[in-house]
């Protein structure tokens, strides 16, 4: 039997995180003992799982790349959770120090099974969805790739497993991991300045993520 | 049609599933509200496709934002192939994992990919079928390139590329 791994949880839509932590105890190795709606309430609570996932969009108005860092500096490793993708903050978060992305799809909830599992093994794992977005990097100023990283990182977005890239490039699997690797590292070293509240603010806008939602930090209810 | 009391719990979770997929599609696809005509052809043909009821998982959409005002023979060439590919995933692959991929390209055209994981064929050995050869021509004709890898055990990507 393998050993239980513990996980935390921030994510606004309790409906959907429940969801998952529920699927989590039946289905996997993998428990969610803390839920949280934001991240201040998630480093005050105790226990705190070293592993947490983070929905990119908290509805409270907290920046995407601040969170991540937030988690971070206390010692936490963030495994990225979005409903709908989006490039531009997919980025930005890897560039702060995300471990992992991936879409929530119900039908995939193996697929975060085996990102925990590969963080509590203390590896760095790259899924096919965070290749395929960091694939579709066209900012003049982004992290420079050699042919051959750019060639790894579409075809992992395509799905492909890593051994059958290697063999398509004439290498073995563990060359492909470690460009993979070099990838991310560029990623985190890159230095690039983060989007400013303001922007962030009207791509919410846009999405139509600044309906107003209730914050329970703040006040006694939605009515008040 | 929306999920409804008569399915069982499996069945709700997977419609409510591929429509979420179709959804999150329409909405990734397009920047500034741009028309998106591929992205909107492809998640549709995904999303009707008999391979998501036929294959366990359904079928997983990956799409990028897309470039808008495609001529609509490229539009309906490369959906018409990646629907060829999913027809023959469903018929020869003998996996239920599958994913669609759609990108804009370096130089700004398009590529489409259609991946599974499963038992993959030897391409030298096996020529493609009346079906898939029908693809690849109409896709050449309008000056795009459609290509087959594959290998034993090692799943197959049929990848669509064309640029304006």
């Amino acid at each position: 039997m393998e050993q239980l791994i513990n996980i935390g949880s921030i994510d606004d839509n309790v409906m959907d995180a429940e969801g998952r932590a529920l699927w989590f105890e039946v289905k996997s190795n993998v428990s969610v003992p803390v839920t949280a709606v934001s991240v201040a309430e998630f480093l005050a609570a105790r226990p705190s799982p070293r592993i947490v996932t983070l929905d990119l969009n908290l509805g409270d108005g907290t920046l995407p790349a601040d969170n991540v860092r937030a988690l971070i500096e206390a010692g936490h490793k963030v495994i990225i959770v979005t409903v709908v993708p989006d490039k531009k903050w997919i980025i930005e978060t890897t560039e702060a120090g995300a471990s992992a992305y991936l879409t929530s799809r119900a039908n995939s909830l193996d697929k975060l099974v085996d990102v925990v599992q590969a963080l509590d093994r203390g590896e760095v794992p790259t899924t096919a969805e965070h290749a395929f977005w960091l694939a579709q990097d066209d900012r003049p100023d982004k992290p420079r790739l050699t042919d051959t990283e750019s060639k790894v990182l579409r075809l992992i977005g395509d799905g492909i497993k890593q051994e059958a890239v290697g063999r398509r490039l004439g290498s073995s699997r563990s060359t492909v991991a470690s460009h993979l690797t070099n990838i991310r590292r560029k990623y985190s070293d890159s230095g690039l300045p983060y989007s400013g509240a303001a922007d962030y603010r009207d791509w919410a806008k846009q999405q139509r993520l600044d309906r107003d939602r209730h914050d329970p930090t703040k006040d006694t209810g939605p009515e008040s | 049609m929306i999920a409804t009391g008569r399915h069982s719990a499996e069945k709700n979770q997977w419609l409510a599933q591929r429509e979420a997929d179709f959804l999150r599609v329409l909405t990734t696809s397009r920047k500034d509200g741009a028309p998106a005509e591929l992205a909107t052809s492809l998640a549709r043909m995904i999303r009707d496709h008999p391979a998501q009821e036929l294959l366990g998982r359904g079928v997983e959409p990956r799409i990028g934002v897309l470039p808008s005002g495609l001529p609509p023979e490229v539009v309906e060439a490369l959906t018409k192939g990646a629907r060829e590919a999913l027809n023959n995933v469903v018929k020869y692959a003998q996996t239920d994992e599958v994913c669609v991929t759609a990108a804009t390209t370096a130089d700004g055209g398009v590529r489409v990919a259609v991946i599974d994981q499963g038992i993959g064929f030897d391409t030298e050995a096996q020529p493609p079928g009346l079906g898939t050869t029908h693809s690849i021509k109409r896709i050449a004709a309008l000056g795009g390139e459609a290509v087959i890898v594959s290998a034993p055990g090692e799943g197959t990507t049929v990848e669509m590329t064309w640029n304006s």
